[in-house]
């Protein structure tokens, strides 16, 4: 079909006219919409958020009472723990620390004890969930002598008085010239405080760094390793 | 012949439809128009209510995130007490009480039986990021017998190492190749024998 040239004219208005408003159209959803969406979406998400962190703050302050008792328990139980059986230097010398809790103990069994020979500090095979590392196993060497029973009563008395301390090796030699007195050499496993990582006990007596031991009224009769 | 001619100029044209094409684009530009007006407006309605919605959660969350952060810390350092009391007590679950067990084996020890040595030594194996660790123990029980039956009194001992009383804590007692022999020591009988029993305990976790 031939168009006139008045056809002509109108046409590349129309084209011109539908073009540019396509543009207007384009640059203000562009320019002016899309800025408005993005800043309602940026508010909603951050509302969003926010609503989700204080919805989660009420459940746990639901839970704060018993969080508190829970917590509560759990540094008394570790206030107790570690002042009572984790072994503690004296004048910086776990060994002597050690021995000094020892010998009272072998004297009440009736055992002659030689002095303590310390075999160094192990770690405690880590588990997963644990945490920084805090406690170590500090080995020594302890040379007894005595009867049979002495010794189990010298080792009974020392598990029944710490509970995390370990005979880890035992070794009980016969002697034909007195068949009633053995020599022993025992080897004893203490917890012990991580170097600079002492445990952080915030009350409670023989607290942090204490360089006594942490309850001297046991370890006076010497029944409290 | 019938001419027709036509004298109308094409502006004058005019269409038969009842919305001319003039008509319909103005009233499309007045739609387009007024959607985009109504389409902003809605926006900023929506915009300025969701600012209002996050300031007043922002309000909201400020008040209550000091107090928050001070349950999240307590509650860290509680599983950090918890964790460091569960390395003592690893310690404890992972040990044979060897007080009550030197009981155990006098008592399990025959008449007829000497024991003239008694070695335990503790084995630890297992420590990977996956494994827990776990320790065991050798414990070797060393001594003399005699007569006709020196046989029957190591085997008795071997017998009651592993009735109920031990069997729980004791995964295996032997005698090892050359562990039962005449008795090497000076003037010792004809039928004295010396013994070695090997018993092995159960491995325990460390947990």
């Amino acid at each position: 079909m031939k168009l006139s040239g008045h056809d002509k004219k109108r046409l590349r208005w129309g084209v011109g006219i539908l073009l540019g408003g396509a543009g207007l159209l384009y640059a203000y959803v562009h320019l002016v919409l899309t800025p408005l969406v993005v800043a309602r979406d940026a508010n909603r998400n951050e509302d969003d958020t926010l609503r989700a962190e204080i919805e989660q703050s009420r459940v746990d302050f639901c839970d704060a009472t018993t969080l508190r008792q829970e917590a509560a328990t759990v540094q008394e139980a570790y206030t107790t723990d570690t002042n009572l059986f984790v072994l503690r230097p004296v004048l910086g010398s776990l060994l002597m620390g050690a021995q000094r809790l020892l010998e009272p103990v072998a004297q009440d069994c009736g055992l002659q004890m030689d002095p303590c020979v310390e075999k160094g500090r192990f770690e405690i095979p880590p588990r997963r969930g644990d945490g920084e590392k805090r406690f170590e196993r500090y080995a020594m060497d302890v040379t007894l002598q005595g009867s049979y029973r002495a010794l189990a009563d010298f080792i009974r008395t020392l598990e029944r008085t710490n509970a995390f301390l370990c005979v880890s090796d035992i070794d009980i030699q016969g002697r034909p010239e007195n068949p009633l007195r053995h020599k022993a050499t025992i080897r004893i496993e203490w917890p012990v405080a991580v170097e600079n990582r002492l445990p952080t006990v915030p009350s409670g007596k023989g607290g942090n760094g204490s360089t006594v031991p942490a309850d001297p009224a046991l370890a006076k009769k010497g029944t409290a390793p | 012949m019938i001419y027709h001619i036509n004298l109308l100029l094409d502006e004058e044209r005019r269409t038969a439809s009842p919305l001319p094409l003039n008509a319909l684009l103005r009233i499309g530009v007045v739609l387009v128009c007024g959607s985009l007006v109504v389409a902003t407006l809605l926006l900023v309605f929506a915009r300025r209510q969701a600012e209002n919605r996050a300031a007043l959660a922002r309000a909201e969350w400020q008040d209550l995130k000091p107090q928050h952060e001070k349950l999240l810390r307590l509650r860290t350092s509680m599983v950090e007490v918890r964790g460091a009391l569960r390395q003592l007590q690893a310690c404890s679950h992972a040990r044979v009480v060897w007080g009550e067990e030197l009981d155990n084996v006098q008592a399990a020890i025959p008449l007829d039986v000497q024991l003239t040595e008694l070695r335990a030594s503790q084995v630890v194996s297992g420590a990977t990021s996956t494994v827990t660790a776990v320790r065991g123990y050798d414990m070797h029980l060393i001594g003399k017998t005699g007569g006709e039956d020196a046989d029957v009194h190591v085997r008795r001992l071997i017998d009651r190492l592993s009735t109920p009383a031990f069997s729980n804590r004791l995964e295996s007692v032997t005698v090892p190749g050359g562990g039962f022999r005449p008795d090497p020591s000076r003037g010792a009988l004809r039928t004295d024998r010396v013994f070695d029993v090997s018993c092995r305990y159960r491995s325990r976790k460390f947990e």
